[in-house]
C-alpha cells in the first residue's frame, strides 16, 4: 500500500508551522509536502516542468489549500486542477482565514470538498485536525491509484 | 271659447244634419211642385185638397233654395259654385216679383211658363205672394252670403235667416188659427200656401243652423248658463202662446165663452207662465253668477300667488286686472291700479320702452320679448313679457292679457357668468401654457391660441376628437389609457401625464398635460378643462441630471466597493500576525511554561488576552462590514424556530447558563436569515453578558403589534431582559459603532455587536429601538415587515 501523502499549498510560515505542530500532535500519518505558492502547487498537481516525474512527485491522497496564495491563488489552483485533471478527483480540504461568502460558494463550485476557517488559537487548530484525521484518514477511504 | 270654436263643426254635428235635411225637405216640397205643375197635379202642389196652391216660380225657387243650401253646406268648390248659381236664380225670380208688388208692375214673369187657370183669392194669377217672395229674397241673399270665400258673416246670415223665416211663420200661425187676414194676407199679397211655408220654414232653419257655433247662434248653443236658460225658455215661449191662443179660440168659435173671456184667460195665463219663467231665468242667473264669482275668487287665489305679473288692459290700454304680486311691486293695491292707463302707473320712460310691443299686442298679434325696462320708480329692470291679445267673439281686439316675470337677477347671473367667462377666456388666451376644454365625454370644443400657434392648427380646422394625433405615437397609449381611466373615474383618478407633443415644424416636445372635471352645483360633470405646460427643458436638464447622478453613483459605489474591499482585506491580513502572537503564545505558555518565572508568565498571560480581544475585534469588524456590503435577499424567516437553533448552538445561551423564555407564539417576517441570526445571536449575547454579577440572567422574547396606524404589517419582536440596564442618554448612542457603556475588565466588548444589529435590521427594511433603566434591565425591539400576510 502506497504511503499516505498531504499536500499543503500555504504561502504562510507560520501556520506552516503551527499546522505542522498540531499534525504532529494530533499523530497525522504519513509524508507531508508543502508548496509555497498557486503557480507551484498547479505544477505538481499537473505534472508539469520540475514536477513531470509522478513517481518522485506522486499525487497526494489529500490537498490542504490556502485560498489567499501569491502568484496564483488558491481558487486558481482548485478550479484549473479540476478542469485540467477531471479524473483525478484527490480530496481538497480549503484551509482559509476568509469567511467571505463568495469565497466559499467559489471554493465549493470549482471542487472544494471542504471548507475550514483558521483558529486562531492552538487548542482549537489541535481540534480541527483531530476531527480531519478521524474524518478523511480514519474514516474516509480513497482509491489506491487516481490514474 | 276658443276651443268650443275650433271643435264647433263635431260638437253642433246634430244641429247642421238638422239643417240638411230641413234643405232636403225644402228641395223635396219644391220638386213635388214642379212636378204637379208638370204633370197637371193639383195635389202635390198643395199637399191636400182645397189648399192654396204653389206658384211655378215658387216651385222652382224652392227647388233651387234646397240645392242652394246643400251646396253652400260643403267645402267643395264646385258645390260653391252651384251654390252660388242657386242663390242668383232665387234672386232672379223673387227681386223682380217684389219689384212688381211694389210698383204694381206685372213684368210678365209670373206665367211664363204654365198658366194659372184655377187662381184661388189672388189679383196676379200666377204670381209668387209677397211674403214668399220677401223670404225668398232674403233667403237668396243669405245663400250667397254663405258662399263668400273671406270673412265670417255667420251672424247676418242668420239674422237674413230669422228675417225669412218670420213670414212663412206667419203663414202657418194663420193657417193654424184659421184666419189669413189676421196676418196681413189678402188678395193682393196673395196666400202662401201650406207647403210653401213649410218648405220656407225648413228652408230657414238649414240657413240658420248651417253655423250653430257662430254668430247669434252661438248665444243659444253655447254653454254659458245664458245659453242654457234660453234653450230651455224658447221651447215653452213658442209652445205654450201658441196652444193658447188655440185653445182660448176654440172655446170662442163654439160659442162656450165669449171673447173677453177667451183673452182675459190667455192674458192671465201669460202672465203667470211669464212670471213663473222670469224667476226661474233670475233663479238660475244667480246661481250662475254665484259660480262666477267662485271662479274668479280662485282665478284672483291662483293669480295672487303665481310668482309672476299677470296683467289684463282694456284696447284703452287701461288696466282691467291685475295680480296681487303686480300691485305690490308699485306699491299699490289692485283696486287703485285697475282703471288706470299703463302709462300712468309705469312711468312714462319704461311705458315708452315697451309701447310698440302694446300695440303689436293690440293689433291682435301675440308678443314675446324679454328686455331692459326702466321703471321710475325701481330703475331698470330685466322683464320677460308675453302679450296675449284678447279677442271679443266678433274678432275684434279688445285688449291683452300679459304674463310677466322679472328675470333681473337671472341676467345679472347670467351677465355676471359671461364676464367671468370672458374674463378666464381672455386669460386663457394671453397665457403661455395651452389651455384646452372638452364636453364631459370628451370632445374638444375648445384651445387657446397658444395652442394653436403650437400646432399650427387652426381651431376650426381640427376635429374634436382628433387631439391624440397630436401627440407622438410612443405616448398615445399612455395619454388614452390615463385619460379613460379619468373619465371612467368622474375624474376621482387626476389626469396628469407627460407626454411629447408635436409642433408645427414637426419637432416634438415634452409636455405636462393635465385635465380636472369642471362641475355644476349639483356635483355633475358638465365638462374638462385643461393644460399643456411646456415641460422639455426641464424634461431634458432632469434626463441630463439623471445621467450624471447614475454615473457618479456608479462611480461612488466603485469607490465605496474599493475602501470596503480594502478594509476588509485590511483586517483580514490583520489576523495572520495576530493568529501567530496568539499561536507562539499559547505554545509558550502550554509547552514552555516551566522553564518562565512569574512575572515572565504573567506578561504571556497578559499577551494573549490582548491578543484574545484583538481578534474578536477583527472578527465584529469583518461581521459589520459583511452585514453592511453584502447582497441580503429577503425571505420570510420562522423567528422562533431561528431562535431554538441560535440557543442550541451558542454555548453561553444554554439552559445552565441562562434561562431564556418565548412568550407566545413568534411571526414569520421578512429577513436574510443570516442577518438576522446575526442580529439576535448579538442581542441574546448582550441580555446575558449585561448583568450584575452573581444574578442569573434572564430574558423574555415575545412578540408585539405594531400601535402606529399604517403600519399594520410590521411586528415587533422584543426581548427583555433583567441585566443591569442603562441611563437614557447613552440609549442614544448605544448603536453607534465602537460604543461602549462599560469600563474594559468589567464587561469585554469590541462595541460592535449592536452596530451590527441596527445595520442588519435596517437594511432589511426594519428598525430597531431600546427601553432602558439602570438597574432595571433593557427591553430591546426589533421591528420587521411580516410574512405571514397578517
Amino acid at each position: 500500500m502506497r504511503e499516505f501523502l498531504t499536500l499543503l499549498i500555504e504561502d504562510d510560515e507560520n501556520d506552516v508551522f503551527f499546522l505542522e505542530h498540531a499534525m504532529r500532535k494530533a499523530g497525522w500519518p504519513g509524508a507531508m509536502k508543502v508548496l509555497r505558492d498557486g503557480a507551484e502547487g498547479i505544477a505538481y498537481l499537473t505534472g508539469a516542468g520540475a514536477f513531470a516525474d509522478r513517481t518522485e512527485h506522486p499525487l497526494p491522497s489529500l490537498i490542504i489549500l490556502d485560498l489567499n496564495l501569491p502568484v496564483k491563488t488558491g481558487l486558481e489552483v482548485l478550479q484549473l486542477f479540476r478542469n485540467t485533471e477531471p479524473d483525478k478527483v484527490v480530496p481538497v480540504i480549503v484551509f482559509t482565514s476568509s469567511t467571505s461568502d463568495i469565497d466559499m460558494r467559489d471554493a465549493y463550485r470549482f471542487g472544494a470538498n471542504c471548507y475550514l476557517t483558521k483558529p486562531s488559537h492552538p487548542d482549537a487548530l489541535l481540534e480541527v485536525v483531530q476531527a480531519l484525521k478521524t474524518h478523511w484518514i480514519r474514516y474516509n477511504q480513497t482509491p489506491t491509484s487516481w490514474e | 271659447m276658443g276651443l268650443s270654436r275650433q271643435n264647433g263643426e263635431n260638437e253642433f254635428r246634430d244641429l247642421v244634419r238638422a239643417g240638411q235635411i230641413g234643405a232636403m225637405i225644402t228641395l223635396a216640397l219644391g220638386a213635388a211642385g214642379i212636378a204637379g205643375w208638370i204633370f197637371d197635379e193639383p195635389i202635390s202642389r198643395t199637399l191636400w185638397k182645397g189648399g192654396s196652391e204653389m206658384k211655378f216660380n215658387t216651385a222652382v225657387a224652392l227647388t233651387a233654395m234646397g240645392v242652394g243650401l246643400l251646396s253652400a253646406m260643403r267645402r267643395a268648390v264646385w258645390a260653391k259654385v252651384l251654390a252660388r248659381i242657386a242663390a242668383g236664380l232665387l234672386l232672379l225670380i223673387s227681386v223682380p216679383t217684389v219689384l212688381q208688388y211694389v210698383f204694381s208692375a206685372n213684368f210678365g214673369i209670373d206665367e211664363l211658363f204654365f198658366r194659372d187657370s184655377n187662381f184661388v183669392a189672388t189679383t196676379h194669377p200666377g204670381r209668387m205672394a209677397w211674403y214668399t217672395a220677401s223670404s225668398v229674397v232674403l233667403l237668396g241673399t243669405g245663400i250667397l252670403l254663405l258662399t263668400r270665400k273671406t270673412g265670417d258673416a255667420a251672424a247676418l246670415t242668420q239674422w237674413l235667416a230669422l228675417a225669412a223665416g218670420f213670414f212663412p211663420l206667419q203663414a202657418l200661425i194663420g193657417y193654424f188659427y184659421a184666419t189669413m187676414a189676421v196676418l196681413g194676407m189678402t188678395a193682393q199679397t196673395g196666400y202662401m200656401s201650406i207647403p210653401t211655408a213649410i218648405a220656407l220654414l225648413c228652408g230657414a232653419g238649414a240657413l240658420l243652423l248651417h253655423a250653430p257655433g257662430r254668430g247669434i247662434m252661438a248665444v243659444l248653443t253655447s254653454a254659458t248658463p245664458g245659453s242654457v236658460a234660453s234653450r230651455a225658455l224658447m221651447i215653452v215661449l213658442v209652445i205654450v202662446p201658441l196652444a193658447m191662443g188655440w185653445v182660448a179660440l176654440s172655446l170662442v168659435r163654439r160659442g162656450e165663452h165669449t171673447i173677453e173671456y177667451g183673452i182675459a184667460t190667455v192674458a192671465l195665463i201669460t202672465v203667470v207662465l211669464l212670471v213663473t219663467l222670469t224667476w226661474l231665468n233670475a233663479f238660475r242667473l244667480n246661481k250662475a253668477e254665484e259660480a262666477l264669482r267662485d271662479r274668479e275668487e280662485q282665478l284672483r287665489f291662483v293669480t295672487d300667488h303665481v310668482p309672476v305679473f299677470i296683467v289684463q288692459c282694456d284696447a284703452d290700454t287701461r288696466y282691467k286686472f291685475v295680480n296681487a304680486a303686480y300691485a305690490e311691486r308699485f306699491p299699490s293695491r289692485a283696486e287703485d291700479i285697475v282703471g288706470k292707463k299703463i302709462r300712468e302707473v309705469v312711468g312714462s320712460r319704461a311705458y315708452e320702452s315697451f309701447r310698440h310691443h302694446v300695440e303689436t299686442a293690440l293689433a291682435g298679434k301675440r308678443v314675446e320679448f324679454e328686455e331692459k325696462i326702466p321703471y321710475e320708480q325701481f330703475g331698470e329692470r330685466w322683464m320677460h313679457c308675453i302679450y296675449v291679445p284678447e279677442k271679443a267673439l266678433g274678432g275684434e281686439v279688445i285688449g291683452f292679457v300679459a304674463v310677466i316675470h322679472d328675470v333681473t337677477t337671472r341676467r345679472a347671473a347670467e351677465e355676471a357668468l359671461r364676464e367671468s367667462e370672458e374674463h378666464f377666456r381672455s386669460l386663457a388666451e394671453g397665457m403661455p401654457h395651452m389651455v384646452w376644454e372638452c364636453d364631459r365625454f370628451g370632445a374638444w370644443h375648445y384651445r387657446n391660441a397658444a395652442w394653436t400657434e403650437y400646432s399650427g392648427a387652426a381651431m376650426e380646422s381640427v376635429p374634436a376628437s382628433s387631439w391624440l394625433n397630436y401627440y407622438h405615437p410612443d405616448d398615445q397609449l399612455l395619454l388614452t389609457r390615463a385619460w379613460n381611466e379619468t373619465l371612467r373615474s368622474q375624474g376621482a383618478i387626476r389626469f396628469d401625464v407627460e407626454a411629447r407633443m408635436r409642433r408645427q415644424d414637426g419637432v416634438y416636445r415634452w409636455f405636462r398635460v393635465t385635465a380636472a372635471a369642471v362641475r355644476n352645483a349639483a356635483g355633475e360633470i358638465v365638462k374638462w378643462a385643461g393644460t399643456c405646460t411646456d415641460i422639455d427643458e426641464q424634461k431634458r436638464a432632469h434626463e441630463v441630471l439623471e445621467h450624471t447622478v447614475k454615473e457618479r453613483t456608479a462611480r461612488l459605489r466603485e469607490t465605496v466597493h474599493e475602501l470596503e474591499a480594502f478594509s476588509y482585506s485590511i483586517a483580514h491580513d490583520m489576523r495572520a500576525p495576530l493568529r501567530a502572537m496568539q499561536g507562539f503564545a499559547a505554545i509558550l505558555e502550554q509547552e514552555y511554561a516551566s522553564q518562565l518565572d512569574g512575572t515572565a508568565r504573567s506578561y504571556l498571560q497578559r499577551l494573549v488576552t490582548a491578543s484574545g480581544r484583538m481578534d474578536r475585534l477583527i472578527v465584529d469588524i469583518l461581521n459589520y462590514s459583511k452585514v453592511v456590503r453584502g447582497e441580503l435577499d429577503l425571505a420570510p424567516v420562522d423567528v422562533q424556530k431561528l431562535i431554538g437553533t441560535i440557543i442550541e448552538s451558542y454555548p453561553n445561551l444554554d439552559a445552565g447558563r441562562a434561562d431564556i423564555q418565548i412568550e407566545g407564539a413568534l411571526p414569520l417576517v421578512r429577513a436574510n436569515e443570516a442577518a438576522l441570526t446575526q442580529v439576535i445571536s448579538n442581542l441574546l449575547g448582550n441580555a446575558v453578558k449585561f448583568v450584575a454579577p452573581d444574578v442569573r440572567p434572564r430574558v423574555r422574547i415575545y412578540a408585539e403589534g405594531m400601535s402606529v396606524p399604517g403600519e399594520a404589517d410590521m411586528v415587533a419582536v422584543c426581548f427583555e431582559d433583567n441585566g443591569i440596564g442603562m441611563p437614557r442618554e447613552s440609549q442614544k448612542r448605544l448603536f453607534n459603532i465602537f460604543t461602549r457603556l462599560n469600563r474594559p475588565g468589567l464587561y469585554e466588548g469590541s462595541g460592535i455587536g449592536l452596530a451590527i444589529v441596527k445595520k442588519a435590521v435596517e437594511r432589511m427594511g426594519g428598525r430597531v429601538g431600546v427601553e432602558s433603566e439602570p438597574g432595571k434591565g433593557s427591553r430591546f425591539r426589533v421591528e420587521l415587515r411580516r410574512a405571514d400576510g397578517i
